[in-house]
């Protein structure tokens, strides 16, 4: 009768309203999400929490953008989570491959299409551990 | 006899190359405008063609024909990239006039150097300028469908909510008024940018009273960033302008904008002061200032300032280069005075009103 250990999932985003919506439509399918308006923070964020089973994550932000938090991030932490770049830029693709990214999503995007990327993402993961999805959609 | 008829021969050779020479710059250079590129090299080989022309023409035609080219090119090029490449012609072409009349291969080459020279100069603004374009459509694409995807994703949040039985909550309608003003501003301020560039931008100028235009902008920006403090340093007696309110309340408010944007704390203050030819309206923040290397790209189109808060206004980096288009169809100047650690001031004049006041 083990209940199943939410999946966390951050997400470095500088727009407050995709943050926002993210949030609470990421949190309906049940997986446990933290926020971050850029890459300085996200770094802190996992200094303080721990890496995230999944990292959402915008390229051009104030303050510290996509690829400098990649890069401090391989820098500071053997373990890797996957990553998936969601950008508004014209050159999606190369961007997720600027930072070896795992997947990429160009905005705007439905919302399907991105919880069927994280579930892939979290599923290669996962190989190891007995897989167990239960996303009800 | 032949002597003259020779040289009635030369005259008319040489007015035909110098006039062709010159119709082939002019056209060249108009050209060069709007497809810089290709106009460019195009350019270069029309005027290399007309520069051995001339060069292999008797020495006082090929005089002429420099004089021409000089005046040709001084006449007809007007970005500063062309002006630059017309002062190197014009300079080769007037140490060509004064080399012996034997040295024409001489000439010749010289003239071809300086078109080579002003060729590079041209295309090198030219890429510079493709270059920009590009960045800037990055960004466009970049701005356009960050508030796109906040609306697609906040009406999601909405749909759950209605799935579940719930009615939408009230932040949610709250948040999407945001992103929609944000795309209207920034399809305003494309349009805007668009009409400029094109000269296509017209002013409805009306007698309009400054005092109580800026007056009436702040209390609007009082509600708006309540936690700000804005000071007025109203003059006693009103003050008429020619103007076009709606567009210079656009300016201010721009201004006003940028000063909540990329200050965090201390009053904001609008000065309002009268010089002899021109009224000048400044909006003075306490943040920290602007490095003197900024300055002068501030007004330029695509330049973005950094700012850590989610940016309200278009975020293009059009902002200030509309202000200044507004302003200089208003005949007057705009500018900025800024001091690292102790803020800035942003102003511009505008022309009093003929014989008023």
């Amino acid at each position: 009768m083990k209940t199943q250990e939410l999946k966390t999932i951050l997400i470095v985003e500088d727009d407050q309203d995709i943050l926002f919506s993210m949030e609470m439509l990421l949190e309906c399918e049940n997986y446990q999400v933290q926020t971050a308006k850029n890459g300085k923070v996200a770094l802190d964020l996992i200094k303080t929490h721990g890496l995230p089973h999944l990292i959402l994550l915008d390229m051009m932000m104030p303050v510290m953008d996509g690829w400098e938090f990649s890069h401090q991030l391989a820098a500071q932490y053997k373990k890797r989570c996957p990553i998936i770049v969601m950008t508004g830029a014209a050159d999606a693709q190369q961007r997720a491959r600027d930072i070896n990214a795992n997947d990429w999503i160009e905005k705007p995007f439905e919302l399907n299409k991105l919880l069927v990327k994280i579930r892939k993402n979290l599923d290669e993961e996962n190989k190891c551990n007995k897989p167990l999805m239960e996303n009800g959609l | 006899m032949t002597t003259t008829n020779d040289e009635n021969k030369a005259e008319s050779m040489l007015k035909n190359a110098a006039e062709k020479a010159a119709l082939l710059l002019k056209d060249a250079a108009e050209k060069a405008s709007h497809l810089p590129l290709d106009a460019a090299e195009k350019a270069a080989l029309m005027t290399m063609n007309a520069a051995e022309k001339a060069a292999q023409l008797p020495l006082d035609a090929a005089e002429k024909a420099a004089l021409l080219l000089k005046e040709t090119t001084e006449r007809n090029m007007f970005m500063p990239a062309e002006i630059k490449a017309a002062l190197v012609l014009k300079d080769a072409a007037e140490q060509a006039c004064l080399m012996p009349k034997d040295s024409v291969s001489k000439m010749t080459e010289l003239l071809n150097d300086a078109t080579r020279k002003a060729v590079l100069i041209i295309k090198e603004e030219a890429e510079e300028l493709t270059a920009k374009k590009n960045k800037f459509l990055d960004l466009a694409a970049h701005e356009l469908r960050n508030p796109i995807t906040s609306i697609s994703l906040l009406l999601k949040v909405a749909e759950k909510q209605i799935e579940a039985g719930q009615p939408v909550a009230v932040n949610v309608l709250e948040r999407l008024r945001g992103p929609v003003d944000r795309l209207v501003r920034l399809v305003v301020d494309l349009l805007d940018m668009s009409n400029l560039e094109r000269g296509t931008l017209v002013l409805v100028k009306a007698k309009t009273n400054i005092v109580s235009l800026i007056s009436q902008c702040l209390e609007e920006f009082q509600i708006q960033a309540s936690e700000r403090n804005f000071i007025f340093n109203k003059p006693s007696e009103s003050i008429e302008l020619n103007i076009d309110p709606l567009r210079i309340n656009q300016v201010l408010s721009n201004f006003l904008d940028n000063a909540i944007k990329y200050t965090h704390r201390g009053d904001i203050e609008v000065s309002l002061v009268e010089m002899s030819q021109t009224v000048r309206i400044s909006v003075i923040d306490h943040g920290e200032g602007i490095h003197p290397e900024k300055l002068s790209s501030l007004f330029t189109t695509f330049f973005r300032g950094s700012s850590d808060v989610t940016v309200q206004t278009s975020g293009l980096g059009l902002g200030l280069s509309v202000c200044k288009g507004i302003i200089e169809l208003h005949h007057g100047t705009i500018g900025v005075l800024s001091e690292v650690g102790k803020g800035s001031a942003f102003y511009f004049d505008l022309p009093k009103m003929d014989g008023a006041l």
